[in-house]
């Protein structure tokens, strides 16, 4: 029998369909920024190639991006920096959701001095904001890309681990844990299959979300030379190589500056943190 | 009461342990990785071709180097104490003086930034939490969604390129006169506005559907006075607790726009003496901001408490 939806349930129908509009949006931005990253090699000329007779090339004409200050491919660059940043940013979000995760299920298992050593260690951490913590790993052990990972994976787990912990301790005290606990089961078998499947979701989420923010974090630190060595390309070095050359050639910047920003927008959009409340 | 001396607690552990990390971590750094930084010191402070082994060895002598690692570093932590934080490898000045002086500009642009952020989403916020989910809502939610995407870099360019370089408006990069803070506190204070334009939104659109506001307006009201009676305080508590938030993204912006703008500030001078490997200085500088941070989540802590008395009863998470 046909029911007739009250107002309340036409509007949360609505939301719904706004953000699947925008869920699919987004992935398939990610989707074609990934293609053109990784078919990048076979459909652009050699990224380190100098051109001499072709620097400043306008877009379309010679390449098809243009070419930078050394007569370089911009096309080929931005596949080849693409591949860098999100390699690098996805060892980064993989390795603090690992870390987080396996922490915050830890505490909330052991509790009592297991849980408090952790939690302190995640207040410590969260005592610096996220960059000037990489700079500063970054930079006393002289750079390179490796710094950068370590820096920003020590940066990531904190807040993977708050959320897993919170999400596990209120699982724990379900009554379905507690009777597979006077089952017998394993610990490992409980975190896992009771525990870990309830947080999975959340920290999917949470993790996308901070994909999104570390490839701002990484081209920021390429930005500030940070990171990876010229030549090998990354979208923020680039920016910062073109910048004696805004005045006379902007799409050097403009160009990578659009995609970044594009690809984290992509992926703000595919877990849209702005409709969620804020935490307090 | 027991809640906000324990948040205040927490605070003040972050902030002994971010001196003892920032001491611990640049020593550990200065001894472990590879290169020697008498050498590095040499060839910052004469340049490689004038420097050669007698050089060497006499900055080793001069700056300790020569010393057992462990006396260093209780030397260093000793000093940190003291609030004595040597001299700047690169340039010898007083580590303390270079950050009292760099700090102005950085508490100039950061405050600037802040009034910025502030006159744009305070009128901006109210507008959408006013009516939520209406057209203006709607449109601004997808706004700042790309807002918070595009790095401040790439915002701070794009001033650049319209305002200076396409409108002659303003100057590109510098910091002699108020014209140049126009620029880099916009970029700074875009990003800060497009999310705490939403926080204010939300709050306030929270605070609208309370039954004490509704309230409010059946006693007869005007519109006008339930907000600015019963909603601006109540809504205002998330918005201050975010800021503690905020603050970690403006610390981090500092660095970015200050190298963009060429702004002598704690950020510039951070990045500088991490590019020239200038350990004093890069542990000064990291120590400063740290605590800086935790200064400021103290204070918004501080500042809720007084703002809402129900926070005496309610868990806090901040």
């Amino acid at each position: 029998m046909p029911q007739k939806l009250s107002d309340d349930q036409l509007e949360m129908a609505n939301v719904k369909q706004y953000e699947r509009l925008q869920r699919t949006i987004g992935l398939l931005l990610v989707s074609l920024i990934i293609l053109f990253v990784v078919t990048g090699p076979w459909i652009t000329p050699d990224p380190y190639q100098q051109n001499l007779s072709q620097v400043f090339a306008e877009p379309g004409t010679h390449y098809l991006l243009g070419a930078d200050h050394l007569g370089r491919s911009v096309a080929a660059r931005m596949a080849e920096g693409g591949r860098n940043t999100i390699y690098y940013s996805l060892l980064c979000v993989v390795g603090s959701v690992l870390a987080g995760v396996f922490l915050g299920l830890t505490a909330a298992w052991y509790g009592d001095l297991t849980d408090t050593l952790i939690m302190r260690l995640v207040d410590i951490t969260m005592a610096f904001p996220g960059i000037i913590l990489a700079l500063l790993i970054a930079g006393v052990t002289g750079g390179g890309p490796m710094a950068v990972i370590i820096a920003l994976m020590f940066t990531g787990w904190p807040e993977y681990c708050r959320i897993t912990r919170a999400i596990a301790m209120s699982t724990i005290s379900r009554p379905y844990v507690e009777s597979g606990i006077l089952a017998g089961f394993s610990s490992i078998f409980i975190l896992r299959k009771y525990i870990f499947a309830e947080v999975l979701p959340q920290i999917t989420v949470l993790a996308t979300l901070g994909f999104g923010r570390t490839v701002l974090n990484i081209s920021a630190l390429g930005f500030l030379g940070i990171g990876l060595a010229p030549p090998e390309p990354e979208w923020g070095a680039m920016i910062a190589e073109s910048l004696p050359y805004l005045r006379e050639s902007p799409n050097l910047v403009l160009i990578p500056a659009a995609t970044l920003s594009l690809t984290v927008f992509s992926f703000f959009l595919i877990a849209n943190p702005l409709s969620r409340k804020p935490r307090k | 009461m027991e809640q906000i001396v324990r948040s205040i607690c927490r605070h003040l552990f972050q902030g002994i342990c971010v001196a003892l990390i920032v001491a611990t971590l640049g020593f550990v750094a200065v001894n472990l990785t590879r290169g020697d930084t008498a050498l590095d010191v040499a060839i910052a402070r004469y340049s490689e071709d004038l420097t050669d082994a007698a050089v060497v060895e006499q900055i080793r002598r001069e700056e300790g180097l020569d010393r057992p690692l462990a006396m260093q570093y209780f030397q260093w932590v000793a000093r940190v104490i003291t609030f004595d934080l040597g001299r700047s490898l690169v340039s010898r000045e007083q580590v303390t003086g270079l950050l009292a002086h760099h700090f102005y500009y950085t508490f100039l642009l950061a405050a600037t930034a802040t009034t910025v952020s502030i006159l744009i989403a305070l009128p901006w916020g109210i507008l959408c939490g006013v009516y939520p989910g209406g057209i203006v809502d709607t449109v601004s939610s997808m706004i700042c969604s790309a807002l918070v995407s595009v790095p401040q870099f790439v915002i701070g360019l794009l001033l650049i390129l319209s305002l200076s370089i396409k409108l002659h408006w303003l100057p590109v990069a510098g910091f002699f006169s108020p014209a140049h803070l126009v620029i880099p506190a916009i970029t700074l204070g875009i990003g800060l506005a497009a999310v705490s334009s939403r926080v204010i939104a939300t709050s306030l659109a929270d605070v609208r559907g309370a039954l004490f506001y509704r309230f409010g307006a059946m006693k007869g009201l005007s519109p006008f006075k339930v907000l600015t009676a019963h909603g601006m305080r109540n809504a205002a508590i998330p918005v201050i607790t975010y800021i503690g938030v905020q603050a970690a993204h403006l610390l981090d912006g500092v660095v970015v726009v200050e190298t963009l703008f060429a702004w002598p500030g704690i950020g510039k001078l951070l990045l500088d003496s991490v590019l020239a490997r200038d350990i004093p200085v890069i542990q000064g500088a990291c120590l400063l901001i740290g605590l800086l941070y935790v200064t400021v989540n103290i204070t918004v802590d501080m500042i809720c408490f007084a703002l809402d008395p129900c926070r005496r009863n309610y868990q806090t998470t901040s």
